[in-house]
């Protein structure tokens, strides 16, 4: 994944928790997830355990990052 | 598009959604643009068909039938490009329209009734058609739609 684009403006229900963003791969528009979006406070513990930093690199609080564009 | 542009007179683009025809005044219009596919993704914002992708860029597509015409907009590849403001900041969304578009000038008489989301009609060679607040509308189709789930719930 080369870029990951901020939720559009116009969405505004529970997908703005679910997902980061969105992506395009081979012309495709796709959401991108949020592991927090869908994982309990104790998942995400035990992913953050086996998956040292993992989420530092995939995340970023929710509602600060929606309009950025960033590279991945 | 056609145009019969004059400086002096304020014009408007006469777009179909659905079976409804109606105008949005032309300074909100960017383009009208074919595209074959629409992405979708689960989410739960009212009117959101999914989004188009236009020159590298991600545009919403948003969905007036159901407050307009009171059914979801039939299935199309062209759609008008339109600039919302969102929290003041200015956004492009993508409309389903049916049928082609139109520019044209006209006066236009304002609507009697001032809390809709209709600011006025114009007369198209003996044609009303309805110009649109596109913010009001898109708030008045949201809140149609989210009616219409629990009621298709219950059917269901």
């Amino acid at each position: 994944m080369r870029i990951l684009l901020g939720m559009p403006r116009s969405f505004r229900g529970e997908e703005l928790i679910w997902y980061r963003g969105l992506t395009v791969l081979g012309r495709k528009v796709l959401p991108v997830a949020d592991p927090r979006g869908f994982l309990t406070a104790e998942e995400l513990q035990r992913l953050e355990d086996e998956n040292p930093g993992l989420l530092q690199t995939a995340g970023h609080p929710v509602g600060t990052s929606r309009h950025e564009r960033e590279r991945v | 598009m056609s145009a019969e542009n004059n400086n002096l007179v304020p014009s408007f683009v006469v777009l179909q959604v659905g079976t409804r025809r109606i105008a949005l005044p032309r300074e909100g219009v960017a383009e009208l643009i074919a595209s074959p596919l629409v992405y979708k993704f689960p989410h739960t914002t009212p009117l959101i068909a999914g989004v188009v992708l236009r020159r590298g860029r991600i545009l919403p597509v948003l969905d007036l039938g159901p407050g307009l015409s009171g059914a979801l907009s039939p299935f199309t590849r062209f759609f008008l490009v339109v600039e919302r403001h969102i929290s003041s900041a200015p956004e492009k969304c993508a409309i389903p329209v049916q049928g082609a578009c139109e520019l044209v000038a006209g006066i236009m008489v304002p609507a009697a009734d001032l809390e809709g989301y209709v600011t006025g009609h114009l007369d198209l060679n003996g044609e009303q058609i309805d110009v649109l607040d596109l913010e009001k509308a898109i708030a008045l189709s949201a809140a149609n739609q989210n009616e219409w789930i629990p009621a298709t719930e219950a059917l269901s």
